[in-house]
């Protein structure tokens, strides 16, 4: 049976070669997309994401409206063709709750009281999909929503952390390892996973959710792990916003 | 020239011991900080820390904005006009865009009544007069008037002939406030 396969070896190789506390590659460009307000396009290791803002603009239905702040609605879609089978096209329960949970994330980061009544559109779709499209989707969203000059108080960056290698190769029980951003077939088989989004600047974690079974002690390691891994990735979110506005101050 | 630096949000830029927050920053626990991309400015005349945005940004209506709009609503006295574009920007208008226009900043001469000037569906630029509490707008100017009429009977398009408008379809004669520049306005070259 393929859930028996060896996720991770002696040495604390994973599957695709990483150390247990390895990033897959990660590449973003802000601002791809001519007719969106801002926009960033991000690969992480299969995953391959757009995420466009518009707005702040008038939230329709006006009964949406909150006439003291602006409300983010951030909707989260994965292409039919993202995904190895055919995906059903359309909202389903899991991206209506990807939706939910980055909109809600986002939220705390935007000074959304400069907008009362209005309404900033975060879409983020998916157009290859490798495990962690929801952590892409919201490090991809917070680079769209700075290169659309949203007033915010940070850059959110989202990361995940899970556990592998609990059953060997002979389904017998080991202790199994805690490690960085899962990959397809580590979500899969493994344990449990840890996705997480903070405000960098601070720590303070604007989403948490866990799949699978965690002690107190793996939890607490998967969490310092997951935050290590958001800082590393903000960096390259920061590069890849001055990437695109320095060389624009160069010129003049 | 030398190379400006950009600050990113959440930066830190100063302390509200020593400036005031301005535009694009915002303060937390005493500390100013950048809340978009761009450059950090300091107005020493009013002693305030500002982010001068590289990116593009949220257009908010302004005081002697020159707009676009269209005429949702005629009264006796005024007309409510939904401001749909910013002369000079880009992207959408952020916030309310529900307008007035009184019938005494319609024209420098006298206006007995709003429908002697518009109706409804136009589409006429006008300028900003104040933002709040709510929207005002003036045509008191030749740049200002409708640039895009619809016949009252067939909702089809109006051609300046000599000084009336003229619907191509029905030949129906209608009498607008017309900027100077009817009917050569290009919505793809805003």
């Amino acid at each position: 049976m393929e859930s028996d396969i060896k996720l991770i070896d002696a040495d604390g190789k994973r599957l695709d070669g990483r150390k247990i506390d390895e990033l897959r590659k990660i590449k973003i460009e802000a601002g791809v997309l001519h007719r969106a307000d801002g926009s960033c396009y991000l690969e992480w290791g299969g995953n391959k994401v757009v995420a466009a803002v518009y707005g702040p603009r008038e939230a329709i239905p006006r009964h949406s409206q909150n006439p003291l702040k602006a409300i983010v609605r951030a909707r989260y879609n994965m292409a039919a063709f993202s995904v190895e089978d055919r995906k059903r096209p359309g909202p389903d329960r899991r991206s209506r709750e990807i939706s939910k949970v980055t909109s809600e994330a986002l939220e705390k980061i935007v000074l959304t009281d400069k907008f009362p009544r209005a309404a900033i559109d975060v879409n983020i779709e998916v157009l290859e999909a490798e495990a962690g499209t929801r952590c892409a989707g919201l490090t991809a969203a917070g680079v769209a929503l700075a290169d659309a000059g949203i007033p915010m108080t940070d850059i959110p960056v989202a990361c995940a952390a899970g556990k592998i290698g609990s059953n060997d190769e002979n389904g017998k029980k080991t202790g199994g390892h805690v490690v960085l951003d899962l990959g397809k077939r580590e979500d899969n088989f493994g344990d449990a996973d840890l996705p997480i989004a903070i405000s960098p600047r601070t720590g303070e974690i604007i989403l948490l959710q866990m799949d699978g079974h965690l002690t107190l002690e793996e939890f607490d390691q998967a969490l310092t792990l997951a935050i290590k891994g958001c800082n590393i990735i903000s960096e390259i979110q920061k590069d890849a916003l001055l990437e695109k506005y320095q060389k624009g101050l160069e010129v003049d | 020239m030398t190379e400006k630096k950009i600050v990113l949000p959440g930066d830190k830029l100063s302390t509200s011991e020593e400036l005031l927050s301005g535009d694009g920053t915002f303060e937390e626990d005493g500390i100013i900080r950048s809340s978009q991309v761009g450059t950090y400015v300091v107005d020493n005349q009013n002693k305030r820390a500002k982010v001068k945005a590289v990116t593009s940004m949220p257009v908010l209506l302004k005081r002697g904005d020159i707009v676009l709009a269209e005429v949702r609503m005629m009264r006796s006295s005024m007309i409510i006009a939904d401001v749909i574009h910013v002369i000079g920007s880009k992207r959408g208008i952020s916030g309310d865009t529900n307008g007035t226009l009184r019938v005494s900043e319609i024209s420098k001469g006298y206006v007995k009544d709003p429908s002697d000037a518009f109706s409804l569906g136009d589409i006429f630029r006008a300028r900003v007069t104040q933002v709040k509490p709510s929207i005002q707008l003036e045509t008191k100017d030749n740049e200002f008037g409708v640039i895009k009429g619809f016949c009252s009977k067939c909702r089809n398009s109006l051609i300046k002939k000599d000084n009336i408008l003229e619907c191509k379809n029905c030949g129906n004669k209608e009498r607008r406030l017309t900027s100077n520049d009817f009917g050569t306005f290009d919505p793809n070259n805003l």
